[in-house]
Formats: structure tokens, C-alpha cells, sequence
């Protein structure tokens, strides 16, 4: 084998391997960022966004947990997102229409208990708003977390910890009345 | 710890439920393109087939990295159908808004009969070199290579023989080239210009000798931040720049279109998405066309009868392109300010221009010089106060003065980009702009003089503007003493105002003689 040769197969392994990352991950990545920008169109930008990163760096993308690696990039290009929105307030001129209304989640929204339940979460600290959706939402492990939020594993134990007991403590009626509704 | 299958994760999942990503919507990810952001940055792209073995792409509102990224891409999706020339034309902002003016450098190296064409991402702050069968990332500072990387779809382009003609854009205008020296790279001597930037956006083509390679001429083009670039892997010069030519005569078509129709064709191609003009007042406006030069930018050509508005009424006066679903396609639109027209029998005219990668700013200045020059006088400029409390300046509106109501050709037939004379001026007006905004008082002189003595018509309007919009026109003929001409030049101009100026002008200067101890 030629050297050309070598180094074809070796850039076609890597853009097989690119392409696998895209495939597996180009949905959870998504829709996270939807769940957390509500617009889809910005979910869209954020996704490509994310995956533009592997293609600009391939060398950085880890071979283990490339999906907390994911999730890291696209929590910072979230708050880079808000961040930049609050620079350009005069930017918009009206409102994108929101993926609620764009694909029917209208009804979740007005779906009593969910909203309830939103509004818990949204009481929350940032931090634990964050460990907790990643965990329970997007059904990260703690470690996982770890790596997508640059803290230890200790730490988001204990942000999830706090969390769920301020959920709790909170939402005490919504939980109970969950459980005599079950 | 519990697992996240417990009740509570079962309501949260529930709760944040979300649709997946669509088909249309995963191709878009995969190539890197947004259909819409609420940033000013709206990447959007049409590709043409232009002539044989070449492919034009047209990308708008990306910033560079990721229009070059989407360019390549296209082409090396493409590279089956044609053996191609690429040009990649990207409009917007490399990772900086209008205004800010920290510069863009460039660095053509030539090495070796391959011409190397490098520009600075001030994102990365990298450059990047072309060879024909390799790309070198390396430092600006020092010219040490730094990294080596290979985006395996440029790779498939740049085994090319060489790269010969190239061209660069988004720079501002009186980017000179500032030194000439030599750089190493890896080991070798090049011969590198550098090139810095304080005034408008510019075009720079680079024009190479085919036989050594070295670039024999620099050329500019004014328009508002684009960004333009183009690799064409052939030896033959001259073929090179015809093929440009064709490019940019295929992707600069534009027919005109009337209110409530939609758009032309390729303007939809652009957006990828059906478009709709939508007027916010329709008893007041009325547009008559729309119109996109090769460049992408918008003009809308439209008239507005006396309106007497209050300022919330004012903040209504926008027109706004949306897709069929609504949304905004450009966000960045050019407000106009009616409340204090006094014309009901009279049709105000204007001309809205905006580009569409948002960066209105030069554009809004070209604008205002290029009416001044057509014999608009401004009835009043109006003034808005942005969210930050920063006084942000608006063209206001314009009077009908020296061309009749109902002959729309004369904006186009005006506006002419390929006129030197005309680039000159208003390269020189954005310098001047932009050396009062520095408080670069010397400057602001110097090119004030340069203006006056090649458009003495034009400059009383121009200082009239300029005054109003910051006084510091004002300021710059009091920071370097000479008072008497900067009084010659206002009194010109509220003199030329007229009957048309309600009077704020001359308040301002009073107010700011006041300020100033005068």
C-alpha cells in the first residue's frame, strides 16, 4: 500500500467515524438544545454548530463518552446563544415562532401539570436546572454530566441531590398528587 | 443516587418532551446551514451552474469559517457532477459586528510559482495556507506553523495544480497594504503583504502573474461587509478572471418584483424558503420593487405619503421580508423615520438599503452619501436611542428635491458600483465617518479636504450629516483649530436645508456651541 493510499484510507476512516458521531448524536444533541432555546430554527444553528466543531477539530473529540463531549459544546453554545441574544435586543423584528407552536407542543404547554412541573425546574438554580434535565432528560450519567458541565463527579451528585430534595420540597402537592392519580 | 427512571424523570421526560429532528432539518445540520437565527447572521446559499465545468455558490449571513466550511462542502458534493472552478462568496461578518473596527489581516504569500492566499479569522485568529496538496494553519504573529490540518473535502480541491487567482474580501476600505516583507513558514522565506483595516468593507482582489505567481495587482470593491473568496485551480489567468466574471454575472440577476408579490426566484433560492414582502403600513407605503445586486444586498424602493406619527407609531415603520411561515428572513432593515414629513400631497421616495448579512452600518452611510449626491435633501434626520442607551442615528427621510416623482429607474441607474469615481467618494466618506468615530481629528481632516476638493457639490450634505450625527465634525475641526471652516461648512449646510430643516439643527449647534464654550 502506497503511502497516498494509507493516508486515503486513513481520511476515509475518519470521516466514516465523523459521520457515525453525526448519526448517533445529531438527535439527542438537537434536541437538547431545543428543550433549552425553544426555537427551533436556534436548535437547528446550535446542532450544526456542534457538529461543525468535530469536523473543525477531529482530534479533540474523545474516543470515550464523545456524547458528554457533545453535550458540553452545546451547553456553551446555548449560553453563547443568550448571551449574544442580550447584546442584539434590537436584532429581532418579531418573534420566531416558537417549537411550540411550530410543532404542536402547545398542548404539552398547556397541559396543567406539565407547566406546573416547568415552572419547579425553573425555580431551580441554573446549575441544578442543568444536572438535573441532563440527567433525567437526557438520561445522562452522573459522569457523563461531569464531563458536560466541567465539574466533578462529586459535584453533580451533589447538584443532583439538591435538586431532586428541592423538587421535592417544592413541588410537594404536584408529587402528591401524582402519586393518588397512580 | 436513584436512577433516572423514577417518577420524577418520567414527568420531566413527559414535560420536556420535543419533536424529533426532521429530514429537511438533519441535511441542513449535517451541511452546516441555518435557515434562520435571530443573530444577525442568517447563513443562506444558492449555487449556479455557470458556463461549463464551473459551479458558483453563493453563501449570505455566515460567518467565515463556517461559510468556507459550507462552501467546500458544496463543492466537494459537487465534484462529480463538474470539474469545477469554486466560488465561494460569503456575505457577513467574520465574528464581529460593523463598527467595531478591530481589523481583519491578510496575508498573501507567494512561494514557489503557488500562490498562497491566507486570511485571518479574528475568531481564531489563525491562518490558514493553501497548497496544492496540503493546508497549514499557522500563527500570524510570528509566521511559525503552528498545526497542520487537512479538511479531507479541501483536500480533494487543493490537489489541484495551483491556486492562481484569489480573492478576499471583508476587510474595511483603507486597508492598505501596510508592509511588504518576508515571512517563514515552515523553514521557507515567502513574500507576505499585510494588510490592515480601519474603513469600510472592501473587496481586495488579488491578481497573480500566471508565470511567477506573484501578485501583480490589488484591486478593491466597496460594499457592505462581504466576504468573498475565490480559489480557482488553473494556470490561466485570464481564463481565471473571465470565469469570475461569469460567476458573479450568474449570481447577480435580479428581476424587479411589485408589492405583495413574492420575491424573485433566486431571492427565495437564497433563503431557501418562499418570501413574501410584507408591509407593516399599508396605507402609507408603498413599494414599488425590490431589488438585490450582485452583491446580495436588498434595496427596496418604496414610497410613503406625509405621515405624522407618534415616536411608538414611528418604531412601527419597518419593512419586513418574511418567509411563508412567518418568519423574519432579514432581520437587520434600515428604519425610516416619517413623523416630521410634511408633504401630504407629495410622495416621499427612498430607497431602503440593507444588507443582508446585518451590517447596516456602511450601508447606511454609502447610502446617505450616495442620495446626497443624487440631490435628496434630508427634511429631517431622525434620531433613535437603542436599548443601551447609545444615541444611534437614523438617515431619516428624504425629500424629492432635484428628481421627479414617479421615475424609479434614477436609483439604479445612480447607483453605480463599477464607477470608480463614485467608490472613491464614498471610501473616502467612510474613512472620514470612521475617523470621526476613532476621534482621530487629524484624519477626519485630511480626508474632509480630500472630499472637498474632488465633490465640492456634495459636501455641505455630507457635513450637514455628519455634524448631526455626532458633531464631531465639529469636533474635528475645533481639535485642530480650524473653526472657520468648520463654521463655513454648517453654515452651508443649514443654508442648504432651507425651508426643509424644522429647526434641530440649528439647536443642536446652539446647544453644543454652548457645550463647547463658544
Amino acid at each position: 500500500m502506497t503511502t497516498l493510499e494509507r493516508a486515503e484510507d486513513e481520511q476515509a476512516e475518519k470521516e466514516t467515524s465523523r459521520d457515525r458521531l453525526f448519526e448517533t448524536y445529531v438527535d439527542s444533541v438537537y434536541r437538547y438544545a431545543l428543550r433549552r432555546v425553544s426555537v427551533a430554527s436556534v436548535a437547528e444553528d446550535i446542532a450544526a454548530e456542534v457538529f461543525s466543531e468535530v469536523y473543525r477539530h477531529p482530534k479533540r473529540v474523545p474516543a470515550r463518552a464523545p456524547e458528554a463531549w457533545l453535550y458540553g459544546i452545546a451547553r456553551r453554545k446555548i449560553a453563547d446563544y443568550y448571551r449574544k441574544a442580550n447584546v442584539r435586543r434590537e436584532v429581532p423584528l418579531s418573534a420566531e415562532v416558537p417549537c411550540a407552536k411550530d410543532y404542536g407542543l402547545g398542548a404539552l404547554i398547556h397541559d396543567e401539570r406539565q407547566r406546573q412541573l416547568q415552572l419547579l425546574v425553573n425555580s431551580l438554580p441554573p446549575d441544578q436546572q442543568e444536572a438535573l434535565l441532563l440527567f433525567y432528560v437526557e438520561r445522562l450519567s452522573p459522569a457523563q454530566i461531569a464531563i458536560a458541565m466541567r465539574r466533578s463527579r462529586f459535584a453533580v451528585n451533589s447538584l443532583l441531590q439538591r435538586a431532586r430534595k428541592r423538587m421535592y420540597e417544592l413541588g410537594r402537592d404536584y408529587f402528591e398528587e401524582g402519586e393518588r392519580n397512580c | 443516587m436513584l436512577g433516572n427512571d423514577e417518577p420524577m424523570g418520567l414527568e420531566l421526560r413527559k414535560a420536556y418532551e420535543v419533536p424529533e429532528l426532521s429530514d429537511a432539518a438533519r441535511e441542513r445540520v449535517r451541511r452546516g446551514i441555518a435557515t434562520t437565527v435571530p443573530s444577525r447572521r442568517k447563513p443562506r446559499w444558492r449555487l449556479a451552474v455557470v458556463g461549463s465545468g464551473m459551479v458558483a455558490a453563493l453563501v449570505i449571513g455566515a460567518p467565515i469559517a463556517r461559510a468556507n466550511y459550507l462552501g467546500f462542502s458544496i463543492a466537494a458534493k459537487l465534484r462529480d457532477v463538474a470539474p469545477f472552478t469554486v466560488t465561494i462568496t460569503t456575505e457577513g461578518s467574520p465574528g464581529r459586528e460593523a463598527g467595531q473596527g478591530r481589523g481583519t489581516r491578510l496575508v498573501a504569500t507567494v512561494a514557489d510559482g503557488v500562490c498562497v492566499v491566507t486570511s485571518s479569522d479574528p475568531a481564531t485568529d489563525t491562518l490558514f495556507r493553501f497548497e496544492p496538496d496540503r493546508m497549514i494553519q499557522f500563527s500570524p504573529r510570528d509566521g511559525k506553523a503552528v498545526a497542520r490540518q487537512m479538511n479531507p473535502e479541501w483536500q480533494s480541491l487543493l490537489t489541484l495544480p495551483h491556486v492562481i487567482a484569489a480573492k478576499i474580501g471583508t476587510f474595511h476600505l483603507s486597508k492598505e497594504v501596510v508592509s511588504r516583507g518576508k515571512i517563514r513558514v515552515d523553514g521557507r522565506e515567502l513574500e507576505a503583504l499585510e494588510i490592515k483595516a480601519d474603513g469600510s468593507a472592501t473587496n481586495i482582489f488579488v491578481d497573480l502573474d500566471p508565470r511567477t505567481g506573484k501578485p501583480v495587482r490589488m484591486r478593491f470593491r466597496i460594499h457592505s461587509q462581504a466576504f468573498m473568496t475565490v480559489f480557482r485551480y488553473d494556470w490561466d489567468a485570464a481564463k481565471a478572471r473571465q470565469t469570475l466574471a461569469r460567476a458573479e454575472s450568474a449570481l447577480a440577476s435580479a428581476p424587479l418584483v411589485d408589492l405583495g408579490k413574492t420575491l424573485p426566484a433566486f431571492v427565495q433560492a437564497a433563503a431557501k424558503r418562499p418570501l413574501k414582502v410584507v408591509e407593516l403600513e399599508r396605507d402609507r407605503l408603498t413599494i414599488y420593487r425590490v431589488e438585490r445586486n450582485r452583491w446580495g444586498h436588498i434595496f427596496v424602493l418604496y414610497t410613503a405619503r406625509g405621515y405624522h406619527g407618534t415616536d411608538e407609531e414611528r418604531q412601527g415603520n419597518w419593512l419586513r421580508l418574511e418567509d411563508a411561515r412567518g418568519r423574519p428572513w432579514l432581520s437587520d432593515m434600515v428604519r425610516f423615520n416619517f413623523s416630521k414629513l410634511r408633504i401630504d400631497d407629495q410622495y416621499l421616495k427612498a430607497q431602503v438599503f440593507f444588507s443582508p448579512s446585518g451590517e447596516a452600518t456602511a450601508g447606511r452611510v454609502k447610502l446617505y452619501a450616495q442620495m446626497r449626491e443624487w440631490g435628496f435633501v434630508p427634511s429631517e434626520v431622525g434620531r433613535t436611542v437603542n436599548e443601551k442607551g447609545t444615541r444611534r442615528v437614523d438617515f431619516g427621510s428624504f425629500v424629492p428635491s432635484r428628481v421627479a416623482v414617479g421615475q424609479p429607474d434614477w436609483v439604479y441607474e445612480a447607483f453605480n458600483f463599477n464607477d470608480p469615481n463614485w467608490l472613491l467618494a464614498n471610501a473616502r466618506k467612510l474613512r472620514f465617518s470612521d475617523a470621526l468615530h476613532r476621534r482621530d481629528y487629524a484624519a477626519a481632516k485630511k480626508v474632509g479636504r480630500e472630499l472637498e476638493s474632488a465633490f465640492p457639490e456634495t459636501m455641505a450634505g455630507f457635513f450637514y450629516d455628519r455634524a448631526r450625527l455626532s458633531l464631531g465634525l465639529y469636533h474635528a475641526f475645533n481639535g485642530t483649530g480650524d473653526r472657520a471652516t468648520a463654521r463655513k461648512y454648517l453654515q452651508d449646510a443649514i443654508r442648504r436645508q432651507g425651508e426643509a430643516s424644522d429647526g434641530e439643527f440649528e439647536k443642536d449647534l446652539s446647544g453644543s456651541r454652548k457645550r463647547e464654550g463658544l
